[in-house]
């Protein structure tokens, strides 16, 4: 399938996707489906013999996930892009599920944010991510799309507040208090920490 | 900062959210006691806010002692490839990783760098490219690009490649670590086109270029490695679904962003993205490589940001240099290079590598880049530039007062008006550089309604801060100058002054006093002026080593020319500071070859003035040969020409001074149009020598076609065509029209007269020696008498140079009847 979008199409593309069409334009997918696939490359920084998600795989099945016409309604490219964190956080959860399932290491590294550059150091992070997101959206969910947008896609702030139209103070405020909450979730048995911690 | 509301979340949540944030604001000592001791908040809402004030603090201690780089597992180094032995590992890229390895078959101790291919990357997609890598590579030959040595199967099966290893640091790093300046960086990135230029030619497109893929030997030899991605043009593979390209999308143009077909222009781009960086530390696009920072440049959404805007404080110590002048050096030229390598779309780049990097060359030697836009006002600056005429910063003065205006009043109307005025003073410019030549009466023009409206305006006041005022001051002031609005550039620039002498900003208060000593010259007041340019060299003293070479050689070059060329006082010392300055420019890239030529040209003439004439002819042909060398045709070449001419003039040399004036007229006639003031003016000294050697009939047609010309342009007489008003007096003699003969001596007097030129300039007396002989012709000897006397009377103290002269002007004084 070869991508025949050229910069036009794509513009155009986008502008009248914005301008309130019912479905994604295949050629905004396509496009998208290739950032993701470099996007997914750089997950799969541990080369690690025998791991079993190529990033290929990983953005194929994003693909069939954003192609499918279930998920097709978005009206906003803001929205498609909240969207594609959505999608990326459920394949990669359920590859780490079932890795975790077969007793297999992962292959895989989170987050793409500097931020928290404690996540992704155990196993059991990405599961247990998915899972404190789940709960965060019960109680904030504003902050719960802070965090996928920046875990998932790598968002800046900036971006981040672009697509949830809401300032980037606020981006910033939310993802302050959204990492005390992740935090305390994902390192509950830290909290030897929390001495030398307060004493800073 | 009002963080907006999460009106759909539970009030304890809010209220714990805003104690959480409220705690941050204290030391993180003090957090939990100043929770605690909010008595009127409920517990249950302190307790929660303590234990996520307790987890902020995890997760700070958690951050910290995070491991930087999350790359586990160094793979044991392999036994050998073939018969190179791993020594270790260098790095490992997109696909491979690379060793540092020894042949040791005993055949060559050679340390070469071994690249594999990693297992897990072993698909046939990755073979693929690897293979494509080795023959690529093989056919390149070329100083700037790694060489392939061998490349083979490892015993495991596994394909290796054997490059010549590189030993330096990649080209941002090694330009930091040697602190190079913008230029040096430009010279180091210019070694690089030469290498992607090369592969070009050779029908290889880089496709991955990045400062990572840039070394640099310790020697400051670029060399190009990695040519993985590399593929042949026009057989480009089409990226498509399932076969993403590897790139770095930092450095990736939007159309391989889009997964399209590789052309020149994504190298174009890419070395565009580096030389932003190279040049500024900060890439253009900011950091974001999420998706949808690059879905946004990939759709060509996003302008990336200008160089002087990106420039830190600390990318400004790298390049040794300050961010305001770092800022200053990225504006304008290299902005605009910069820009076009960098279009969205590739057909407004650059078409090629080598274009870009003549641009660059254009920048270095101070030729106008093509990345310009062609604009009037654009070609009208470097133009002026070479003429020592800051006009441009008139141009920009206006610039940054319609800015400040269009802000401060906040009205579409006031911005437009100054727009219309700004597109009034670029048509003035582009007028005076159009076809007609010089043929405009400045008075005329809305050039100076402008900036006296400027001028105005700054006088309302309005500008709170005194340094920015005092720069705009300080260009109206400039701008004045060359308007030969002397009162009103006085007053400007000396208010400029007060502020940059309290400010004790030296590099601005010594130009400030530069363009102060020029009005002074230009009001006759010689003494006043060299005042001023002995203040302008005490605050460069000031300045130490931080003086700028440039505004060091054209201020000493100002004072050598009053004292020189206007006062005609302390000759040797003159001498001694334009051999000084000359030795300098030499050896200093920053001062522009023209600048050096012309300083050359004032020794020559100084020598020449002095008797010393074939010094000063060796003066002039080293003048002649920089000009060639670095600029063939050059308008500089022009001068030093005109100064053989006139040696040779002066010897009576009639045939070699109308050859070099002819080369002249020739070399001009291709980059002025053919009515242009200053062409017109060398045509008529040709002329002047051609009428000597026998052409008489051709120097006559020529006076005749050029000089009405030059009197429509300029009506009253003007000591910039002086030359002219002398060749066609001189030439209307010898042809025995004495009438008009005598008409252009008057001419040419009242030219001298207007520049307050000093009573014994030889061109005084060489004005009065055409009118003299003009007159006899009309047997108006008395008045003849009177003005050969005059003449002679100022030959005899014009030195050794002119005694030939006051020899020649008394012979034909004694032939004249005095009645």
């Amino acid at each position: 399938m070869e991508s025949n979008a050229t910069s036009g199409d794509v513009t155009q593309l986008l502008r009248q996707w914005v301008s309130g069409q019912e479905h994604v334009p295949q050629g905004l997918l396509e496009l998208t489906y290739s950032r993701l696939h470099q996007m997914a490359g750089s997950l799969m920084r541990r080369e690690r013999p025998g791991h079993t998600l190529q990033p290929t795989a990983l953005v194929n099945e994003l693909y069939l996930r954003l192609a499918s016409g279930e998920f097709a309604g978005w009206k906003t490219r803001e929205h498609f892009y909240s969207f594609c964190a959505r999608a990326m956080r459920w394949i990669l959860t359920d590859h780490a599920k079932g890795r975790l399932r077969e007793k297999r290491s992962l292959d895989l590294q989170l987050p793409l944010t500097d931020d928290i550059p404690w996540l992704g150091a155990r196993e059991s992070d990405i599961v247990e991510l998915d899972i404190a997101l789940s709960k965060l959206e019960g109680l904030d969910p504003r902050k719960a799309n802070v965090l996928e947008l920046r875990v998932y896609l790598g968002c800046t702030a900036e971006e981040t507040a672009q697509i949830l139209a809401i300032s980037k103070p606020t981006v910033d405020r939310d993802l302050t208090m959204a990492r005390a909450w992740l935090c305390r979730e994902l390192r509950k048995d830290d909290e030897s920490l929390n001495d030398s911690g307060a004493s800073l | 900062m009002t963080p907006e509301p999460a009106s759909d979340n539970s009030p304890e949540w809010a209220r714990v959210e805003s104690l959480f944030h409220a705690a941050l604001e204290h030391p993180p000592g003090e957090q939990i006691t100043w929770v605690d001791a909010q008595a009127q908040i409920a517990a249950s809402i302190r307790a929660e806010a303590k234990s996520l004030l307790a987890a902020f603090h995890r997760h700070q201690v958690l951050s910290e002692t995070a491991p930087q780089s999350q790359v586990t597992d160094e793979p044991r180094l392999p036994e050998r490839f073939g018969p190179y032995r791993p020594v270790r590992l260098l790095g490992r890229g997109g696909m491979g990783v690379v060793y540092l390895a020894r042949r040791d078959d005993g055949q060559f101790d050679q340390l070469v760098a071994v690249k594999t291919i990693l297992e897990t990357f072993a698909d046939t997609e990755f073979l693929r490219r690897f293979q494509t890598e080795r023959q690529l590579l093989a056919t390149l030959n070329h100083p700037h690009i790694t060489r392939l040595l061998d490349g083979g199967l490892s015993s495991a099966g596994d394909p290796y490649l054997v490059t010549e290893f590189v030993e330096g640091a990649a080209l941002d790093r090694y330009s930091d670590a040697q602190k190079l300046d913008v230029r040096q960086r430009i010279k180091l990135f210019l070694q690089v086109c030469n290498a992607v230029g090369y592969a070009h030619r050779n029908l290889i497109l880089h496709r991955d270029l990045k400062p990572a893929n840039i070394m640099v030997t310790n020697d400051g030899v670029v060399k190009l490695l990695d040519f993985g991605t590399a593929s042949l043009i026009d057989n480009a593979s089409v990226g498509t679904l399932t076969q993403a390209p590897l790139l770095t999308p930092r450095y990736a143009s939007p159309e391989q962003l889009r997964g399209e077909r590789a052309g020149v222009g994504c190298d174009v781009y890419s070395l565009g993205v580096v030389l932003f960086e190279l040049l500024t530390g900060e890439t253009p696009f900011g950091e974001s490589n999420s998706v949808v920072g690059q879905l946004n440049r990939a759709s060509g959404d996003t302008n990336p940001s200008t160089l002087s805007v990106a420039v830190t404080e600390e990318a400004a110590v790298a390049r040794g240099t300050s961010r305001e002048r770092l800022r200053k050096q990225l504006a304008g030229d290299l902005q605009a290079v910069v820009g076009k390598a960098l279009e969205g779309k590739p057909a407004a780049r650059y078409q090629s590598v080598p274009e870009l990097a003549a641009d660059l060359e254009n920048y270095l030697i101070g030729n106008p880049v093509k990345a310009r836009p062609q604009t009037a006002i654009y070609r009208t600056g470097k133009f002026l530039r070479r003429h020592w005429l800051p006009v441009a910063a008139a141009v920009l003065f206006v610039g940054a007062i319609s800015t400040t205006a269009a802000i401060a009043l906040q009205q579409a109307k006031a911005a437009r008006a100054e727009a219309a005025r700004a597109e009034k003073l670029i048509q003035f410019l582009s007028e005076m550089m159009g076809p007609g030549g010089r043929t405009f009466n400045l008075e005329q023009y809305t050039v100076v309604q402008m900036l006296e409206s400027a001028e105005k305006r700054l006088q309302k006041g309005g500008i709170a801060d005194p340094l920015t005022e005092a720069i705009l001051r300080k260009s109206l002031g400039e701008s004045f100058t060359i308007m030969d609005r002397r009162p009103q550039a006085k007053q400007q620039l000396q208010l400029a002054l007060a502020v940059f002498e309290k400010l004790g900003y030296h590099e601005d208060a010594a130009s400030v006093l530069n363009s102060l000593a020029i009005n002074a010259r230009q009001d006759g007041h010689f003494g006043e002026a060299l005042d001023l340019v002995d203040q302008a060299l005490l605050h460069v003293q000031e300045l130490g080593k931080r003086a700028l070479p440039k505004q060091k050689f054209n201020i000493k070059h100002q004072r050598a020319r009053i004292l020189g060329t206007f006062l005609g006082q302390r000759l040797d010392e003159v001498e001694a500071t334009l051999t000084e300055i000359i030795a300098m420019a030499k050896q200093e890239p920053s001062i522009s070859r023209e600048a050096l030529a012309a300083a050359m040209d004032d020794l020559g003439a100084l020598k020449l003035d002095a008797g010393k004439t074939s010094e000063a002819v060796d003066i002039f042909r080293q003048a002649l040969d920089i000009g060639r060398s670095e600029n063939p045709g050059g308008r500089w070449e022009s001068n030093a020409l005109s100064w053989l001419a006139l040696v040779n003039f002066r010897e009576e040399r009639y045939g070699a001074a109308a050859e070099y004036s002819r080369q002249r007229f020739q070399l001009l006639s291709k980059q002025l149009s053919p009515n242009n003031t200053d062409l017109l003016v060398v045509e008529a000294d040709w002329a002047r020598a051609r009428a000597l050697t026998g052409e008489l009939t051709e120097s006559v047609a020529q006076i005749d076609r050029v000089m009405p010309v030059i009197e429509k342009a300029f009506p009253t007489p003007s000591f910039s065509v002086w030359i002219a008003y002398r060749a066609a007096s001189n030439v209307m003699s010898l042809a025995s029209r004495f009438t008009e003969a005598e008409s252009y001596g008057r001419q040419a007097l009242g030219a001298v007269a207007a520049v307050h030129l000093s009573e014994k300039d030889p061109r005084r007396a060489e004005s009065l020696l055409v009118l003299g002989v003009a007159q006899r012709g009309r047997k108006r000897y008395h008045e003849a008498h009177q003005n050969l006397e005059h003449a002679a009377a100022i030959y005899a103290r014009c030195g050794p140079a002119f005694a030939a002269r006051a020899l020649s002007t008394n012979k034909l004084l004694s032939e004249t009847p005095n009645q």
